[in-house]
This record gives structure tokens, C-alpha cells and sequence, in this order.
């Protein structure tokens, strides 16, 4: 399959007042590419969706749809469909009126093509039935299908979607996510898609963007988003993740190191900027993902562990997360086991935490997020 | 949000303002009401009874019907002219104004405080022969005698648009400010152009606080007494100035009572057509 870039951004910053809500931001989209822009709130995800809508201009850089700067196009003549936060349904009109809004608008056939492919657009979406309905006399979910079918019924070049399972609850979420994803794949339309909800941009996503406090952290297919966080927030911002502060010990081959860990201990640990050389005595923050910590009753043949308690357990269904905290240190590490753990890690017992070295991702402490969780 | 103490409810959350009601507007309206069937004896004393002599007094004269006419007529120019003044200056204020929008406000509620006969002698300096308009177009030279501005209806129809447009700009401003901005956003983003997202979108939306200004400017205008008697001349009256005259220069109260009970029951009346039509309590909804 040939790659066609339809949307470009090049260098985008976007101020507000003395805010940097957007700094120097480029990344592309391909044709037919499910595209999420992933990062906490206030990260400028929603700046750089209305920025492509043309809600908002940049103070510096280029958007380009199509390979044409679009800069001097208001966001009327884009030819874009978006889904806003809360749906933006209009209240004076009926499900199939505002259905037909944007075609009327855009003059783009008969009156009473129109009136078909709305009719078209709500089945397609599983609202026959509802076309009389007021958007106030709709559920949730319904509302939301109504936005979809809205911005799909004109079949633009690119879909955005600005949170547009935030307002739902989680059962009917997880259902529309797949919905959504279904309706992508069956029109394969370009989607642009903004959530502060990590689990969303992995499920749905071809290319996730992480953003943080204005910035691109990383761009990449989910999987190796998750299996190579380029750094320590990306890392911890996507999954259950545990960042410990350390010193280098030693420095061994092929990126490899021995880290000194609160408490004492060391353990292995592997450098995850390549090519970045880090010194014996260096300041790095290490991540160990929950499900990778391995628990044991009795200290490791390696030695590459130390003593906990486990002071909290919470039943997740498949798996089991226990919070340990470490002796002596203090820090509290996440463990995630399968299914029930273990007798011996009962709350208030000793338990040793350890990991292969391949499983903990040393970064330059320079880059150690805030501290607040935001999953 | 802070917690405060339960409100009261029920009887209990409308005892003040019925209160209120009561005393200040019901009985005076019970005694208006008495006065009407009364009849003034010669010498000035008042008899009260049941006698309907005062309504068909009212009946006799075709200067009350075309009084009433004319007020009507005088109220609906007044209140289509503050909804083309005010329907901007609302928009304005809730949609595009950021910085200023406070500075604007105080300018737009400031007027409102001063005396209504200030406001309409301001207008008798302005209107008048020797005025500052006449005054200023004779200088130009556009005009070689004074042009007539002041003591016309047009004079009394520009007195209380001025007075009025608080009552108009209010509501309407009210229902913009909670428009949702991403409704026009949503209109933009479908394909319509900034004329085309107000006509489909704003406007119909904002339509509540029209119906809400206009009523208020409607039944303001219809009832005033005051800008006809200083901007108007006799063939301007309104039926409040009949009413006004028959209570202090001619002392006949209960005739004067009568045709206050007129004026009260014409307003009920489309107060109820208004309902039919509207609702009033969408506009109750729009304003909160």
C-alpha cells in the first residue's frame, strides 16, 4: 500500500496569552491512517485538532492538507468533518435536520439526495428510527452516533474527533470504541483522533502521538510505544508503570548497566536512548513495567532484589496488582501477577522484588516527569 | 460550589415575593379596581357602588379607542426599532467583546440608573429648533430652516428606544452568552460561512430573549406616559397620559380608575395571546 501524507504539520507552535500551549510540533498523517493524539490535559492536543480544523492559526509553522498550506483557508472551506467534545449537536434542529446540516451547507446535491444519504448516514450508524428526535431526547451514545454520522455523511477528507467518548460511561465506551473502529475500517476514512485515555489510543490507534506540556514526546505504532517508551513519560504515562530514581553502578556492553536502587540494592537495567553514554555515578531514572516485576518468597540466585511489604492488593479480574513497599527505602513498587498471587504474598507479608535486566529501562534522570499519575 | 443552606421551598420560597405582591401591586390594583365602578358626584366626592357608567363612558368617545390605537401602534415601532438597535449591541457584547465586555456592560447599565426624564430631556436639547442636530445641519448648509424633530411621534418614538434598549439588549445578551461557541464552531466546521452559522444557528437560537425584550419593551412602551407628555405634543398622546389626565387635572378618579382597568386588561390580554403563541414559560427557561 502506497503512503499518502494528507495532513502535514510543520513546526507548529501556538501561544496563549504568555502560555506555550503548542512548541514546534510536526508530525503526518497518512490517507486512511487512524491517528490519535494521546497526552495528559493541558498537553495542546485539542489546540492541534482545532488547529487542523481552523478553529485556531498558528503563531508559527505550516498545517498542510493535501500538500496545500491552509493557513488562509477558514475553517469553513476546509473540507473536514469534525466530532466535538460533548458532540455540538444543534438543539433547534432534528436528528436527520442536523444530519443534513453540513451537506446543505456544502451544497452537495439535490434536496432530496440529501434527505437520502442523511437517512443513509443515521442507518449507518444504527439510528433508523430517530430521525424525527430532538438531540435533547437522545442518550448519551446516541448523541454520539448522531456527531458521527454528521461529520461522515459528507465523506470529507479527514474525520477529527475531539474526545468523543469522554461524556459515556465505561461500559458504553469500550462498546463505541470498537464501534468507532469498525466505522473507520469499513470507510477508511483519515481519522484524526484526540483522548487524554492511553488505553483508547492503543486499542484504536495505527499511529499514536504523545504529546506532553506542548511538545511531541513520540510518534509511533502502539506496540512500540509501549515496548520502547523513548522516554520516562512516555513510558510512564502509557500502561501501569513503576519509575524508580537510581545511580549507575557500572556500565556494561550493549547498552547494558548495573543501576544502584533507594535502599542499596543493585539490579539490572538497560539504557533506553541508544547511543546516549551514561557514566558510573550518573543520576537515571529506571521504569519497570508492573507486569514485568517478579516477586519472590525468598531472595533471588542473582541478588538482583530487595526486600518489600506488601501493603495493598486490588483484584482486577485477570490479574491481581499489589503494592509493595520497598524496606528500608520507602518507594512503593506495582506489581502486576496473573490471577490470584501467591499465598506468601499476603498484605503486611515480605515479599523480594526483581526484574530481568532486559525489563527495566534506565533514563537520564533530566527527563523524570512530574511525579502526578494522570492514568 | 460553595455549600449553602437548603432553600426554602414550596409556599414557603414564594411567601416574600407574593408578599411583596400583595402589598404593593395587588391592593392598590383592588382599589384601582373599586375606584372604577365609582361614580364622582358633582362637587368632586366619590360614591363607590357597582355602577359600569365609567366603562361606557369609555365606549362613547372615539378619542379612548383611537388613543389606544395609536398606542398600540407607537409600541410596536418602538419595540421592532430597540430590537434592530439592541439585537447587535447584545451580540456584540456576549460574542465578541472579550477584553471590554465589563467596561460595555457598566456603559450599558449606567443610563439605566438616571432618570428617565433626563435621558428624555436630553432629547429635547437635541431635537429641538434651535437644537444641536438643527443647529449643526443649518451650519452645513444642508438645510434653511429648521427641520420639525421635536413634539412628533417620531420624537416620542426615539425617546423611548433610548429609555428601552436596556430591557431589549438584556435578555437577548442573556441567551447569546450561553450559547454554546461550539455550535458555530460545529456550523463552520459543516461548511457554513459566518452569515450562514448566525441566520442558521444563532439567531434561531437566540430567538427566546428576542421574544422575552420584546415583551418587556412591548408592554413598557405601550404603558409609558412620560416620553409622550415631554417629546410628544396632543396628537402623540398615549392612553396612559388620558389615564394620568383624568387622575390630576381632571380629578375624575373613578373615570381615570376605568381606564386604568382598560389598559391592565388589554396587557393581560396579550400577555395570553403571547402564551398561546410562545410560552411563557420557554422564556422563563431561556432566562436561566
Amino acid at each position: 500500500m502506497s503512503r499518502e501524507v494528507i495532513i502535514e504539520l510543520a513546526g507548529v507552535s501556538k501561544r496563549f496569552g504568555n502560555t506555550l500551549a503548542v512548541d514546534d510540533v510536526s508530525f503526518t498523517v497518512d490517507r486512511g491512517e487512524f491517528c490519535t493524539l494521546l497526552g495528559p490535559s493541558g498537553c495542546g492536543k485539542t489546540t492541534l485538532l482545532r488547529t487542523i480544523a481552523g478553529f485556531e492559526f498558528p503563531d508559527e509553522g505550516d498545517v498542510r492538507i493535501a500538500g496545500q498550506s491552509c493557513l488562509d483557508l477558514p475553517a469553513h472551506r476546509r473540507n473536514l468533518a469534525m466530532v466535538f467534545q460533548g458532540y455540538a449537536l444543534f438543539p433547534h434542529r432534528t436528528v436527520l435536520q442536523n444530519v443534513m446540516f453540513g451537506l446543505r451547507m456544502r451544497k452537495l446535491g439535490s434536496p432530496i439526495e440529501i434527505v437520502d444519504w442523511a437517512r443513509g448516514a443515521l442507518a449507518m450508524v444504527g439510528l433508523e428510527g430517530f430521525e424525527d428526535r430532538r438531540p435533547q431526547q437522545l442518550s448519551g451514545g446516541q448523541q454520539q452516533r448522531v456527531a458521527l454520522a454528521r461529520a461522515l455523511v459528507l465523506k470529507p477528507e479527514v474525520l477529527l474527533l475531539d474526545e468523543p467518548l469522554g461524556a459515556l460511561d465505561l461500559k458504553l465506551r469500550k462498546t463505541m470504541r470498537y464501534e468507532l473502529k469498525r466505522l473507520q475500517h469499513t470507510t477508511g476514512i483519515t481519522t484524526i483522533y484526540v483522548t487524554h485515555d492511553q488505553e483508547e489510543a492503543m486499542s484504536m490507534s495505527d499511529k499514536v502521538i504523545v504529546l506532553n506540556r506542548g511538545r511531541l514526546e513520540q510518534v509511533g505504532r502502539p506496540e512500540d510505544i509501549y515496548r520502547d517508551p523513548h522516554s520516562a513519560f512516555v513510558g510512564d504515562f502509557i500502561g501501569e508503570s513503576n519509575l524508580i530514581a537510581a545511580t549507575v553502578a557500572d556500565v556494561g556492553p550493549d547498552d547494558y548497566m548495573r543501576v544502584q536502587l533507594p535502599g542499596g540494592t543493585t539490579a539490572g537495567a538497560r539504557s533506553a536512548q541508544a547511543g546516549i553514554q551514561t557514566q558510573p555515578g550518573d543520576a537515571v531514572t529506571v521504569l519497570v513495567r508492573a507486569e514485568s516485576v517478579q516477586l519472590s518468597a525468598s531472595p533471588r540466585s542473582d541478588g538482583d532484589c530487595f526486600a518489600a511489604v506488601v501493603s495493598e492488593r486490588s483484584f482486577l479480574g485477570a490479574t491481581t496488582r499489589l503494592y509493595l513497599k520497598a524496606e528500608g527505602a520507602g518507594h512503593v513498587v506495582i506489581a502486576d501477577v496473573a490471577g490470584m498471587p501467591p499465598a506468601w504474598a499476603a498484605t503486611g507479608a515480605r515479599a523480594y522484588v526483581g526484574w530481568t535486566p532486559d525489563a527495566a529501562l534506565a533514563y537520564a534522570s533530566a527527563s523524570m516527569p512530574p511525579t502526578d499519575n494522570p492514568t | 460550589m460553595t455549600s449553602r443552606p437548603a432553600p426554602p421551598t414550596g409556599w414557603a420560597a414564594l411567601a416574600p415575593p407574593l408578599a411583596w405582591l400583595g402589598v404593593f401591586f395587588l391592593l392598590p390594583m383592588i382599589a384601582v379596581f373599586a375606584y372604577s365602578f365609582a361614580l364622582r358626584m358633582p362637587g368632586g366626592a366619590v360614591m363607590f357602588g357597582f355602577a359600569t357608567a365609567n366603562y361606557a363612558r369609555i365606549g362613547e368617545s372615539a378619542l379612548y379607542l383611537w388613543t389606544t390605537l395609536r398606542s398600540l401602534r407607537i409600541a410596536v415601532v418602538v419595540t421592532a426599532a430597540t430590537l434592530l438597535v439592541s439585537y447587535p449591541v447584545a451580540y456584540y457584547l456576549a460574542l465578541v467583546a472579550a477584553r471590554w465586555r465589563l467596561a460595555l456592560f457598566v456603559l450599558l447599565i449606567v443610563p439605566w440608573w438616571s432618570s428617565i426624564l433626563v435621558k428624555n430631556f436630553a432629547w429635547v436639547a437635541l431635537l429641538a429648533d434651535s437644537g444641536v442636530i438643527n443647529r449643526l445641519l443649518l451650519q452645513l448648509g444642508l438645510i434653511d430652516h429648521p427641520l420639525k424633530l421635536l413634539y412628533n411621534e417620531i420624537a416620542v418614538v426615539i425617546g423611548l428606544v433610548h429609555v428601552l434598549i436596556p430591557f431589549m439588549v438584556m435578555p437577548i445578551n442573556a441567551v447569546l452568552e450561553r450559547l454554546d461557541r461550539r455550535l458555530i464552531e460545529a456550523a463552520a466546521n459543516l461548511g457554513s460561512s459566518p452569515l450562514r452559522a448566525f441566520l442558521e444557528v444563532v439567531l434561531p437560537l437566540s430567538l427566546p430573549g428576542v421574544a422575552a425584550g420584546a415583551l418587556l419593551t412591548f408592554i413598557l412602551a405601550f404603558g409609558s406616559f412620560i416620553t409622550p407628555a415631554l417629546l410628544g405634543s396632543e396628537r402623540t398622546l398615549m392612553i396612559a397620559n388620558l389615564i394620568q389626565a383624568q387622575f390630576m387635572e381632571a380629578f375624575d378618579w373613578p373615570f381615570g380608575a376605568a381606564l386604568s382597568m382598560v389598559l391592565l386588561g388589554l396587557v393581560l390580554a396579550l400577555l395570553v395571546v403571547f402564551n398561546r403563541l410562545i410560552g411563557l414559560d420557554r422564556l422563563w427557561k431561556a432566562a436561566r
